[in-house]
């Protein structure tokens, strides 16, 4: 029997009836395959004797237990993973990890970025990556190794917890390709060390409006690129990644993308995008602008919930980016229709031209990446529509 | 007010101290672990714990009452300065200014923001009819006369009113149809339909008057110029960046961003030069963040005096340091960085420098000079005019004294005798020759033929006429005109040559020959260059150069510059 591993979203009300683990035998048509289930981190990994994910043993285990599989957003594939990554394969990775975090937490946040114990746990982490780094970790190092500059404790919790849970990801799974691990350790394509692809899906025919575009810290400072894509059709925000010693995809900002074909990765939002076939579009109309509107989000508990569910399923990665449409706009701060209000955060002299904007225009949306800072939800602004002499424009803030 | 219940503060305070302290064990209480519990047992444990209460507290507070930014451009300055310039300083001051005499003294001696309000406001006070007369045209003496490349597009706007509606429009619409081309260019680039990159495969001036006016063209435009600056897309960053020093955008601070923290120094001293001409609250942050962060005198200083254009003169006790530095690149970055930074007082410490070897770093200082100093400068400026004898540098000297006599004026000062004495200009020489009459019949005839079109007979009497009279520059000035006109670049520069020979003073005061002359040195580089020969180009953009360009147009002076940037750095320009 070939030991094949597939992973799929479930929903966890059978971990709510207290289930964590089950290995069924389903035959299906005259034909016995084992299924294996297992909760981690909150979703469900099937593991399927066959290397079918969504063939019919796993289905009807899935029926059995009365889960449905709710991986339908996208044209999930139905892969077989081209090789299992040996178990130890991770193994010293996970004890460095392990490492890490330990380090951090007996130096103390106060002095841990001086702390020599710290410096050598991140130079072997780095040593023992392929260059470049997986995009992932670079990424999740680079926002610890800022939140240790700043002190930031409660930062610093969330990136460690994050650490904590991809050392937790590769004891149990062994290094199979879950949307956490594939997330923190693939490359840009989703492939592990090792040569196991992680889950993706297909998406074609979109247009994506480029709403921000930044340097962000990884191993090195601004050692990052990144994209954040409007799907102009689901209102989801796509984020391009990608190593500044290689080159994503060309063109200004703004700009819209005719895709032909791409990959998106579940993961920590906003999700991961890889463009395989596409066109650029340099000049965005006020039509195309007009449809971004209608994707900017209104209410802003809702916002928070958004929030708080990005950050609780992949903390140290997720940075949750949206277009927010508030009722009322102050010098640094947004409210909602129902006077809920959140924070607006620039880097330096964003919000003064912001403020200048909106002495000139209405601003129709603005767009920024989600935090959280002493418990109020902030907006980093990075770009903003604005209907300047009657007619929506765009400006990039960041 | 904290944001936890006592027992998760209790714990942040574990981890902000580290559980290697004798805390440890109370942690591991407060976590509910044994006390044989391993470190990573509880390293685990405490960030679960605070990562799940932030997370679950998140958007629980809100944020303060909204709060004004109370921040205006240039109160943080503190200028030292109490004389009327001085006074000038911050947003919206030289608009209170109505006297055309006191406006111009401000376009010739203010600092860069004030010269160009001063514009604005001369514009503006024209627009409204309220100089009129001989007001009006004094005032157009002066902005005609003016031949700063950093003030080209305020130029432009108060040249277009000045030159009359019809010729305004005629040269407005021309502009818009090469904008409209490029725009239509720059979609075919990125749809891929086409693999040249337009800017760059404009004719060289259009693509100096673009980068210099770039705030008139279309979001499109400017977006696509960011794209350059930001990635790779087969153009010199470099290149473009030192074409945009005057662009003065908004539009591309994110992108001048990026490049003011790109690894490669002279791409960031570039854009931080770029940053300075732009009036953009998002600036003086970004700059204030490079200046720390950067080790390199060279880059703090240009940064620094990038900064004090925004109205932060932080660096100024640190560039003022920089001043005895013997490294010719330093000391050129303070220099630079002194004309925004420096006072009055700081002009014999720059006088200091006029003796310096490197020209280029006493150009650099007679500028400074003209931008800092009082009648102190003066005496030093007309001792170097006295002993030069490059035109460029007479130019740059004049400029300087202007502007410095302007400022004494608005001061309320007057120069000293002795301090324009070596500056006076001396009266052209008559010259009288034997076969004076003959040379003149011969240059009218060849004028006129080459007025009806008969090329060839024309040059033939203007060639005689030269022979017959050796040097007068009039036969060779309407040959290089000639030339110029028939694009024959390569025979125009040798009739010019002879011109500057005969009476480089007739030449270099002409606006009409000198943006010929300009025009065909550009032409001619381009053409050597594209030949493969870049050094007889390098050679011919440093010769134009050497000249007083003043009266050439400012993209040509630009342009030249830029080029003799690009093949001084062995890069194609």
């Amino acid at each position: 029997m070939s030991e094949a591993d597939k992973s799929a979203r479930m929903p966890t009300s059978a971990a709510d009836a207290g289930l964590r683990r089950a290995t069924l035998e389903i035959e299906v048509e005259g034909r016995t395959e084992l299924v294996a289930l297992a909760l981690r981190d909150g979703e469900w990994i099937a593991t399927s004797s066959d290397g079918e994910r969504d063939g019919p043993h796993v289905l009807a285990a899935l029926r059995a237990l009365g889960l449905q599989q709710t991986n339908a957003a996208g044209h999930a594939r139905s892969e077989k993973p081209a090789a299992l990554p040996e178990a130890h394969a991770f193994a010293a990775l996970t004890e460095i990890l392990g490492d890490l975090l330990t380090a951090v937490v007996r130096t103390g946040v106060d002095e841990a970025r001086q702390a020599p114990s710290v410096t050598e746990a991140l130079a072997t982490l780095k040593e023992s990556l392929p260059t470049p780094a997986p995009l992932g970790i670079a990424r999740g190092i680079g926002r610890l190794r800022d939140a240790l500059d700043k002190r930031d404790a409660e930062e610093v919790a969330n990136m460690l917890d994050g650490t904590a849970r991809l050392v937790a990801a590769l004891r149990d799974s062994g290094g199979a390709p879950t949307p956490r691990v594939s997330a923190w350790l693939g490359r840009v394509d989703a492939t592990l060390e090792g040569g196991a692809r992680g889950p993706r899906e297909e998406l074609s025919d979109r247009q994506l409006l480029e709403v921000g575009r930044g340097a962000l810290s990884g191993f090195q400072r601004r050692s990052l690129i990144r994209r954040h894509l409007l799907c102009l059709r689901s209102g989801q925000v796509y984020r391009e990644d990608f190593d500044r010693s290689s080159d994503g995809t060309a063109g200004p900002s703004p700009r819209v993308l005719r895709v032909g074909l791409a990959e998106g990765y579940p993961g920590p939002e906003p999700k991961r995008i890889r463009l395989m076939q596409y066109e650029v579009v340099p000049r965005v109309t006020p039509q195309e602008l007009e449809k971004s509107a209608t994707h900017a989000r209104r209410d802003f508990e809702a916002l928070t919930d958004y929030y708080r569910k990005s950050v609780r399923a992949f903390p140290a990665l997720a940075e949750p980016f949206v277009l927010i449409a508030g009722s009322h706009y102050d010098f640094d701060s947004a409210a909602d229709s129902s006077g809920r209000r959140i924070a607006l955060k620039g880097e330096g002299g964003e919000l003064e031209r912001l403020a200048q904007l909106r002495a000139r225009a209405g601003v129709r949306w603005l767009a920024g990446t989600l935090s959280d800072e002493e418990g109020i939800i902030v907006l980093a602004v990075h770009s903003a529509c604005v209907a300047r002499d009657g007619e929506l424009v765009f400006e990039r803030i960041h | 007010m904290k944001r936890f219940e006592p027992r998760i503060e209790r714990l942040l305070d574990t981890l902000a101290r580290g559980i290697g302290s004798e805390s440890a064990d109370e942690a591991r209480n407060e976590l509910a672990l044994r006390a044989e519990a391993d470190d990573e047992d509880v390293a685990r444990s405490l960030v679960q714990i605070i990562s799940a209460c932030a997370i679950a507290t998140a958007g629980d507070a809100q944020p303060a009452r909204p709060s004004d930014p109370g921040r205006g451009k240039g109160s943080a300055s503190g200028s030292p300065d109490a004389s009327l310039l001085g006074q000038l300083v911050g947003e919206g001051k030289v608009d209170q200014l109505d006297d055309a005499d006191t406006l111009l003294g401000v376009l010739r001696a203010g600092t860069l923001s004030q010269r160009r309000a001063a514009i604005r406001r001369i514009v503006a006070r024209i627009e409204s009819r309220e100089f009129r007369g001989e007001v009006q045209k004094r005032v157009a003496t002066e902005i005609y006369a003016i031949r700063d490349v950093e003030l080209d597009f305020e130029l432009e706007a108060a040249r277009a009113l000045l030159m009359g509606r019809r010729a305004a429009r005629a040269d407005r619409d021309d502009w818009e149809r090469t904008l409209s081309t490029l725009e239509e260019s720059i979609a075919e680039f990125w749809e891929a339909a086409s693999t040249g990159e337009p800017v760059s495969e404009l004719p060289s001036l259009t693509r100096a008057r673009l980068l210099l006016r770039l705030r008139d063209a279309s979001d499109i435009v400017a977006a696509h110029v960011g794209a350059l600056i930001e990635g790779n897309e087969g153009t010199d960053a470099l290149a473009l960046l030192t074409s945009l020093r005057h662009a003065a955008d908004p539009r591309l601070v994110p992108s001048l961003g990026v490049a003011l923290e790109d690894d490669r120094l002279a791409v960031a001293v570039e854009a931080a030069r770029a940053l300075r001409r732009i009036d953009d609250p998002r600036v003086p942050s970004m700059l204030l963040a490079a200046y720390n962060r950067s080790p390199r005198d060279s880059f703090r200083a240009i940064v620094g005096g990038s900064l004090a254009d925004h109205g932060d003169p932080i660096a100024r006790d640190y560039v003022r340091g920089l001043l005895d530095r013997e490294d010719t690149v330093t000391l050129s970055a303070a220099v630079e960085a002194m004309e925004s930074l420096g006072g009055v007082e700081d002009a014999e410490a720059l006088a200091k420098l006029l003796d310096h070897p490197d020209e280029l770093l006493v150009r650099s200082t007679v500028r400074t000079l003209g931008r800092v100093s009082d009648g102190r400068g003066l005496r030093s400026l007309s001792a170097l005019r006295a002993k030069t004898t490059s035109s460029s540098l007479r130019a740059e000297i004049e400029d300087a004294h202007n502007a410095i006599l302007a400022r004494l004026e608005l001061r309320g000062e007057e120069p000293t005798p002795d301090d324009t004495q070596a500056i006076e200009i001396e009266p052209d020489t008559p010259r009288i020759g034997g076969k004076r009459f003959a040379a003149w019949r011969s240059f009218l005839i060849g004028q006129a033929w080459l007025a009806i079109g008969a090329k060839r007979a024309g040059m033939k009497r203007l060639e005689r006429a030269s022979q017959l009279r050796p040097g007068w520059s009039s036969p060779y000035i309407s040959m290089g005109l000639a030339f110029t006109r028939q694009e024959q670049h390569a025979h125009s520069l040798g009739a010019f040559r002879r011109a500057l020979e005969a009476d480089r003073r007739r030449v270099e005061r002409s606006p009409i020959i000198m943006r010929a002359l300009a025009r065909s040195f550009i032409a001619r580089a381009e053409q050597v260059e594209q030949e493969g020969r870049s050094d007889v180009a390098h050679g011919l953009v440093r010769e134009a150069l050497s000249l007083d360009l003043r009266w050439a147009s400012g993209p040509q002076r630009f342009e030249l510059e830029r080029r003799r940037a690009a093949l001084g750095r062995g890069l194609p320009a």
